[in-house]
């Protein structure tokens, strides 16, 4: 069996509070016995208009070794619960982009080590309930071309946060 | 080796004493520890409280006309004698240790906003201006006068209230961050009183560090900024856990002042980091004109004129080539280097097979292992001796040094038809010998710092005895220089085989390998000079230092000389076309 986390107690008491704290819309609906791997099932309660409230959305979140100093990798993925439902979309958002990388400040420059993972959780569903647009980045073609696996490797210029 | 030319001057040609290749800690840590005796008087900086600052004293010369752009005013201005270095092709340049540039970028700037008296503030909290505003104390004053509760706030500070961040030790804790339960932990804490524990912290800050800014509270969207001698003071209490002593950290030290100092060294194309492993130290090419100057790296790009080759020296006396940045690779051009570093990168694994510690005798096929530089083997069995390089009797090859050149005895046909295998033998033909010196460099250099140790010791013995008379620091003064001309001599010769790898062949190019020849040799001969001296049998060994201090002179002289021979017949032979490289 791998090594620990060296913050596994860390990530246990997350993972108790995500268990316990269940957040409206969101639902853990795997993870690894590590705690390091996580895929989150989120839907779009508030926000009829832009996002129908029937419709899933995949998020995955992966702990780095330097997890809390460091932000985890998440992005949206296509995935399907099983095998007669198909996979998901990526959420149009003029800051998620196709291959379902999230340009969001809590995910570089504003993550602290006191943020979680359920901030970022919650920060990814006000983000999508405040939307007002269903278009990707500006970029996405071009960034989508060179874009690396791992989102953290991209240097995101962060868009205006008022869209 | 550093010890004994503390008052060298790093100016000349070849002035070098130490190599790049650095496998050993031990001999750079004479020159980190004198650092840290120099800046531990330094402590005052730290303090705040003293004027009467060596650093700032040193280098503090001149600088009130320049108050506009601090950053790029040159440093010329600011160094203990004012001129620039001259390299041995002619360049101007400047050695900085990062000590000197945060004295003089970072410190300097703060004693002089210290005199503007803005009211209120700390010296904690004008270093925190400072950097937020880059370093421009002119930019904090205006900004401060302009409004100084905004700007108060823009960087995080506090107006008019005592800050109060603590470093305390508490009982029951339990960190936010780490979800450790701790009976009794320290934990540091801004004015905003958020603790988190001194773990976490360092953590934090450690990845922080490197993206330049200002670093704040870890509470998300708590802007309180951690104050430089706070972040000293973290560090020193993690580095020094396990012992009673703290070491306080300096500013000079300060691990966020040297983050910064780094990103600004890096930023500009005038700074150059020294290619030595372990060494920090950087150079600044001195020139008025930068756009001048990118045209002239922009023409030595194909060229083969290897007297404009722009090669430095650093703090620590290591030479090497601004234009490409590794160490000094004269003879050969730098578009040359680079073709060959490309190739030996991309050819690693033929040339894998190449082991330059280990053969077997020729003779008896003893196993043999090769701890020094010299070249010139004997087998401990059979005495029988051998070239390391070509494996043939040593006797042979004494007068007539040709186991450098590449001779290719087959018949034309034949080499049309092998071609292929011609190209690959001949490359590992000299790759052979560029890895061997390579090595032989550290080889030497292990000896060389075995003489350092021995002499020193023995000079300590005499005086503890006074017996001064006995033996005096000149009686030895050679050395150094001894070791700095084989060190520098194997460096040359190391790149002729890369020089000789490219070289088309010519009546000229024979005069190359001749004058390889001859340095080769006398590099082979100083080494096993310094080797037999040290041979683990010899029991008087600063004896026979003494009793050989003639033959050491002589042969580096002579190394210098036809080293010199080398690159400047090499130069002028590019120049007029008698050499020329062939590549395919
Ligand atoms: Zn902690
Ligand atoms: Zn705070
Ligand atoms: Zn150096
Ligand atoms: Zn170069
Ligand atoms: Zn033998
Ligand atoms: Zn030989």
């Amino acid at each position: 069996m791998a090594k620990p986390h060296p913050f596994h107690k860390r990530l246990i008491k997350e993972y108790t509070s995500i268990q316990k704290n269940k957040l409206p819309g969101i639902k853990l609906i795997y993870n690894d016995d590590q705690l390091i791997n996580y895929i989150f099932q989120i839907i779009i309660l508030n926000n009829e208009e832009i996002y129908k409230p029937d419709v899933k959305y995949y998020l995955s979140i992966i702990i780095t070794n330097e997890y809390p100093v460091d932000s985890p990798q998440v992005k949206f993925i296509s995935y399907s619960e099983d095998e007669n439902t198909e996979l998901s979309d990526i959420p149009l958002h003029p800051h998620i982009y196709s291959n379902g990388h999230i340009c969001l400040n809590l995910l570089g420059e504003d993550w602290t080590p006191a943020c979680s993972i359920e901030s970022i959780l919650l920060s990814i569903q006000s983000m999508l309930n405040n939307n007002q647009l269903l278009t990707r980045p500006p970029d996405n073609d071009s960034y989508i071309k060179h874009a690396p696996l791992n989102p953290k490797q991209s240097k995101f210029i962060y868009h205006d946060d008022n869209v | 080796m550093l010890n004994f030319d503390e008052d060298d001057n790093i100016s000349f040609e070849y002035d070098e004493e130490e190599e790049e290749e650095e496998d050993d800690e031990e001999d750079d840590d004479t020159n980190i520890e004198a650092d840290v005796e120099d800046s531990d008087d330094d402590a005052s900086s730290f303090a705040f409280e003293s004027d009467d600052n060596d650093h700032a004293e040193n280098y503090k010369s001149n600088t009130t006309s320049n108050n506009n752009n601090q950053l790029d005013t040159p440093i010329s201005k600011h160094l203990r004698d004012d001129s620039s270095v001259v390299g041995c092709n002619g360049t101007l340049y400047l050695p900085w240790s990062i000590e000197q540039f945060i004295q003089i970028k970072f410190l300097d700037a703060l004693d002089k906003l210290k005199t503007f008296n803005l009211y209120g503030c700390s010296d904690d909290d004008l270093l925190i201006m400072l950097q937020y505003k880059k370093w421009q104390q002119e930019e904090v004053v205006n900004e401060f006068f302009d409004n100084h509760d905004k700007f108060y706030k823009k960087c995080g500070l506090l107006l008019g209230k005592d800050t109060n961040n603590q470093f305390e030790i508490v009982k029951n804790f339990s960190c936010f961050i780490c979800c450790e339960d701790y009976k009794s932990t320290e934990v540091y804490s801004l004015t905003c009183n958020h603790q988190y524990c001194l773990k976490c912290y360092h953590h934090y800050i450690n990845n922080e560090i490197n993206n330049g800014r200002l670093i704040t509270c870890i509470e998300p969207d708590c802007k309180f900024v951690i104050p430089h001698k706070d972040i000293s003071h973290m560090y020193s209490l993690i580095e020094s856990k396990h012992s009673v002593i703290i070491v306080e950290k300096t500013l000079l030290q300060n691990p966020l002042l040297i983050a910064n100092a780094r990103e600004l060294i890096n930023s500009k194309i005038t700074y150059k980091w020294c290619p030595a492993t372990d060494c920090s130290s950087f150079t600044e090419l001195s020139i008025s004109d930068v756009s001048c100057e990118a045209q002239k790296q922009s023409d030595l790009k194909n060229s083969n004129d290897i007297s404009k080759v722009p090669i430095v020296g650093c703090f620590e006396n290591h030479e090497f080539c601004f234009n490409c940045g590794y160490e000094n690779h004269l003879p050969c051009p730098c578009w040359i280097v680079k073709k060959w570093i490309k190739k030996c990168e991309d050819d690693s694994e033929t040339a894998n097979w190449i082991d330059a510690n280990t053969h077997t005798c020729p003779k008896c096929h003893t196993s043999i292992e090769k701890n020094g530089g010299c070249n010139h083997m004997t087998c401990r069995k059979c005495k029988y001796e051998f070239c390391w390089i070509c494996f043939n009797k040593w006797s042979e090859h004494n007068n007539n040094y040709s186991c450098n050149r590449f001779r290719d005895d087959q018949k034309e046909e034949e080499i049309r038809r092998n071609k292929s295998r011609q190209t690959l033998e001949r490359y590992l033909h000299f790759y052979k010998r560029y890895s061997i010196h390579e090595t032989s460099m550290k080889g030497d250099k292990k000896t060389l710092r075995k003489i350092d140790e021995v002499t020193k010791i023995y000079m300590e013995d005499r005086r503890s005895k006074n017996e001064i008379n006995n033996l005096s620091w000149i009686d030895i003064e050679f050395l150094p220089e001894a070791m700095r001309s084989l060190q520098n001599g194997r460096k040359t010769l190391k790149w002729t085989y890369c020089f000789a790898f490219y070289l088309a062949s010519s009546n000229f190019s024979q005069i190359f390998e001749t004058n390889q020849d001859y340095l080769n040799k006398s590099v082979e001969d100083l080494s096993e000079v310094f080797e037999k001296i040290m041979d683990k049998k010899n029991d008087d060994k600063v004896g026979t230092i003494l009793k050989n201090k003639i033959k050491i002179i002589n042969l580096s002289e002579l190394i210098l000389r036809r080293q010199k021979t080398l690159i400047k017949s090499a130069e002028e032979n590019l120049l007029n076309g008698l050499l020329k490289f062939e590549i395919d």
